[in-house]
């Protein structure tokens, strides 16, 4: 776990950011080739969101499944290294369901929340919005190893 | 981007690899009786730390379990609404993925799925998904 690249990746492809939104740093090849990612500030926690595009569509149009996958994945661990001061962490669990299709254009965004930390265990949760319409939701659990 | 090293045996082909994030991730290959599919990891599906990202690996047991799905429905098209991933263990740059999907249940209007994704025999995700079969007329 010590190895983990600390310096941020450029994009795959260079989307601007919506009025409003900054780009995140991104840290993992995957993300960025999927990326950029957005955050912005609200309620005292970095909100995050991407642009459905079509690296990110399926053979119906909507976004595809695994881009969804991918977007919770990153913003539950961000939120997770804003709580935890980037403690080294990995995904061990993530309960999905998908409500509502995002089509290409939509912005989905999410305010991940932390909802309990031990020790070693981060049980993280978000929903996902296309305008005030939810059309996804994680819950996940996460195992941390904490500096100190 | 490294190329795949690893030789494909014969009559496998690409699932639905043409366009959106299947082309973009792919190929992942489904064998010529459909019962299982392989996936090479590359460079562009790892996480910073070396490993296969944990979005990666959940997209691929939705595309092994969604593909599963729509061979079972023939005609019939069918949405991903729930998909619970437990990511049991670490798969490296180089390695080829093994997927693989059993129907549990199927009703007029769902199918209750589970799903394994494995190195070399060793399990590195197990899954469970209903998908929501889409009415034709």
């Amino acid at each position: 776990m010590s190895d983990y690249n600390d310096k941020p990746l450029a994009p795959l492809r260079e989307v601007p950011a919506p009025a409003g939104w900054s780009i995140a740093d991104q840290f993992d090849p995957f993300e960025a080739s999927l990326g950029p990612y957005f955050e912005r500030q609200r309620e005292g926690a970095r909100e995050f969101a991407f642009k459905v595009d079509d690296r990110h569509t399926n053979a119906q149009e909507v976004a595809h499944g695994g881009a969804l996958l991918t977007f919770a994945d990153a913003a539950l661990g961000y939120a997770l290294w804003d709580a935890t001061d980037r403690a080294p962490c990995v995904t061990i669990s993530q309960q999905s369901q998908f409500l509502a299709s995002a089509v290409a254009g939509n912005l989905v965004t999410c305010l991940p929340q932390l909802v309990r930390r031990t020790r070693e265990i981060v049980f993280m949760r978000g929903d996902f919005f296309v305008d005030d319409k939810i059309v996804f939701t994680a819950s996940a659990i996460w195992r941390i190893w904490p500096k100190s | 981007m490294s190329s795949t090293t690893l030789s494909l045996p014969e009559g496998y082909s690409p699932v639905l690899s043409t366009s959106g994030f299947n082309k973009h991730v792919g190929p992942i290959w489904q064998s010529p009786d459909g019962s299982h599919f392989l996936f090479d990891i590359r460079d562009v599906h790892l996480n910073g730390g070396g490993t296969l990202h944990g979005g990666m690996a959940m997209a691929l047991a939705d595309i092994v379990m969604g593909r599963t799905v729509r061979n079972a429905l023939q005609d019939a098209k069918a949405l991903t609404i729930s998909l619970n991933c437990d990511l049991i263990g670490a798969s490296k740059l180089g390695d080829r993925v093994k997927g693989v999907a059993t129907i549990t249940r199927r009703t007029r209007s769902m199918v209750f799925i589970s799903g394994e994704l494995s190195v070399e025999g060793k399990p590195i995700l197990t899954a469970t998904g209903i998908w929501k079969i889409l009415s034709s007329e």
